[in-house]
């Protein structure tokens, strides 16, 4: 059955999406009539969709054109965002951001580009980073997390 | 006659002109930083209005307004994120533009269009505001449900890509929508007794999370230059952007007026009327082929709508006090804090302020069009004089600031991580983002229409009527079934007519 698949991607997405909506509407099941009516609306909906979805795969294969991705940039990318967004409130915006920001040059950069270069984006995302600070924390009032080191 | 004119020479006062110059500047740079959208680029300067005499104030304010919605199409065009939600649609053609090295054309028919589409905004606020405002009473739950539905639909059928996908984004927008509290009866919903799911999700987050990581994360593997740039960079590339909008001057017209009347609908907003917009021009348009790929009809399609809905969102607000837009919400606080009650004697009791105001947000569009000019050539410039490997962390950090700004909580900016890169696996298996971001922002709009259509009809015993007998909800229907399935039926009879 699975070599008669043309669209595998359509097919297991079809497969993901109908488990989902079985999962949400008998989560609507439980709730009072006003509040369920819309979600078993929108699921049966998906449902129908995700059918015609499978059905399709079988007969023809829609191709999605994607970059081709770095797996190892990517990771690093990720983890560092995370830790980013982890350590905002903990370490303080100030810090938190110039590090990450940094590493996140560093990891673009790669071997190919001059130290020098990199060490001149390096300066001039900080000033960045330090300008929006100010003009956040100042001109438009946003409290940016201090972290825990630095609070008065 | 006389009292107009001198209104009009109050709003020409040096104080009135800095104000909407410094508004309109304020604007334009918080509309184009995602997560800081319109409603709050107003909301926080609110506080500062009170000080000034209530015309002034309520210039400033509106300034500010017009000036972020144009500048939600910076970012939309230059890193494929909408500034504001009114900007999705400018994201389909905008982008593809700016990656073939037409990046600063761009920018300038945006500037143009959202020109065009404000003054028609303003002037029908001027001139036929009250007779306007009765037309948002006739909307009901029901047209609301369709209008909402309508949104959707074309998104689904008009985004590039798979539309069977863009329609499974949609109802993915419109589920994730529902988590938290019900907007009918109350439920909690989806929460899975997760504490910080129960106010529900973060639009603007995620909305952020779900165009800018999968952007951010295909930068990353890419090669070469991330914005081709075009062969002459030196040029403002001024009457070139002046003939396409010329040539396209019934289009970006229709745009504006559709986006006026979307505009006058409470709640409906930029978003339903720039994709409405889009779509009509893309179904008229003798180069349907080139939608979204880089087409200038597009862009002025959606730019013309989305500032339309400004003046139109002042229609139902200063007449009936019911705001048209989250930002004309705002704005209706201030003036009620200045002591001025809307409805339909103030255009005659208070008629002084409110036409110093309408005046002043001529002004304000009018200013927004060198300004937006000018500042846009210099953000193009700088965007591709950019390297990637400081582009990268910059947009990142943008992301980082610009969701937690929205209610200085750490929480949406997990939301937007997490949704992000929701967004990139999805992303990847050929669900755009776009559907899925519209179903989200039009989700509330959906089912508070759907549920109380429902209790309506239930109560006459006959839900059926109520959804598909009342004339406009008939008009919407057509519509939707249109959008659905005319494309199809259009590929089936051209192979049918070559065989």
């Amino acid at each position: 059955m699975l070599k008669s698949i043309k669209d595998k991607t359509s097919f297991i997405s079809g497969v993901c999406l109908i488990i989902l909506s079985i999962l949400l509407f008998y989560e609507a099941s439980t709730l009072s009539p006003f509040g369920s009516v819309f979600p078993f609306a929108i699921t049966t909906a998906l449902t129908i969709l995700s059918v015609i979805l499978i059905f399709r795969s079988f007969k023809l294969e829609i191709k999605v054109i994607n970059e081709n991705v770095s797996s190892i940039k990517i990771s690093l990318l990720v983890v560092i965002f995370f830790a980013w967004i982890y350590f905002l409130e903990r370490s303080g915006f100030i810090l938190t951001s110039l590090i990450a920001f940094n590493l996140l040059i560093l990891i673009n950069s790669g071997i190919k580009i001059p130290l020098k270069k990199i060490a001149i984006y390096m300066v001039m995302g900080s000033l960045f980073i330090l300008l929006l600070y100010f003009g956040f924390k100042n001109l438009l009032l946003v409290p940016l997390p201090e972290g825990l080191w630095f609070r008065s | 006659m006389t009292n107009i004119f001198t209104d009009f020479l109050s709003s020409l006062s040096l104080i009135n002109l800095g104000l909407a110059f410094s508004g309109v500047v304020a604007g334009i740079i918080i509309g184009a930083l995602p997560g800081l959208s319109a409603t709050m680029a107003v909301a926080i300067l609110v506080p500062f209005t009170f000080a000034l005499e209530p015309s002034s104030g309520l210039i400033v304010l509106g300034a500010i307004y017009t000036g972020a919605i144009f500048g939600g199409s910076w970012s939309a065009i230059l890193i494929n994120t909408p500034g504001t939600p009114s900007a999705v649609a400018t994201t389909f053609d905008g982008y593809p533009m700016a990656k073939k090295g037409d990046g600063d054309l761009a920018m300038s028919i945006s500037c143009i269009s959202s020109f065009i589409g404000g003054i028609v905004g303003v002037i029908c606020l001027a001139l036929f505001a009250p007779p306007l405002a009765s037309i948002s009473l006739k909307f009901g739950p029901t047209e609301y449900f369709w209008l909402a539905i309508l949104g959707l639909t074309l998104i689904s059928t008009l985004a590039e890509g798979d539309n069977i996908k863009s329609l499974i984004g949609a109802c993915l927008g419109l589920l994730m929508s529902m988590i938290g509290v019900a907007v009918i009866g109350g439920d909690m919903r989806m929460t899975w007794n997760i504490s910080f799911l129960n106010s529900g999700i973060e639009i603007v987050s995620a909305m952020i999370g779900l165009f800018c990581i999968p952007v951010i994360l295909d930068l990353t593997s890419m090669k070469g230059k991330h914005l081709s740039e075009n062969e002459t960079p030196k040029s403002l590339r001024l009457k070139e952007s002046f003939l396409i909008v010329f040539n396209k001057k019934f289009e970006a017209l229709r745009g504006a007026f559709i986006g006026t009347f979307i505009g006058i609908l409470p709640g409906a907003g930029g978003s339903i009327a720039s994709i409405v917009s889009y779509g009509e021009a893309k179904r008229s348009s003798k180069n349907k082929d080139n939608f979204g790929k880089g087409e200038p009809e597009g862009l002025i399609a959606s730019e013309t709508a989305n500032n339309a809905t400004v003046g139109g969102g002042f229609i139902p607000t200063l007449c009936l006090g019911i705001p048209g837009t989250p930002p004309d919400a705002v704005i209706l606080g201030a003036l009620l804090v200045q002591g001025i009650r809307t409805g339909d004697t103030l255009f005659t009791q208070q008629s002084s302020i409110v036409y110093t105001f309408i005046f002043g947000l001529f002004l304000a569009t009018i200013m927004m069009l060198p300004l937006g000019l000018l500042m846009g050539r210099y953000a193009y410039k700088s965007i591709i004089k950019v390297p990637r490997e400081i582009l990268i962390p910059i947009i990142i950090f943008l992301t980082i600031i610009g969701s937690y700004s929205i209610q200085n909580n750490i929480l949406n900016v997990y939301f937007m991580f997490f949704f992000g890169l929701i967004g990139w696996i999805l992303n990847r298996a050929g669900f755009k983002a776009s559907p899925i971001v519209l179903g989200l922002v039009l989700g509330q709009i959906a089912e508070q229409g759907f549920v109380q259509a429902y209790i309506i009809g239930n109560a006459q015993e006959n839900i059926f009527a109520n959804y598909f007998a009342r004339p406009i909800s008939i008009v919407l229907v057509i519509l939707i079934l249109l959008g659905l399935f005319l494309p199809t039926l259009k590929k089936i009879y051209n192979r049918r007519k070559n065989a």
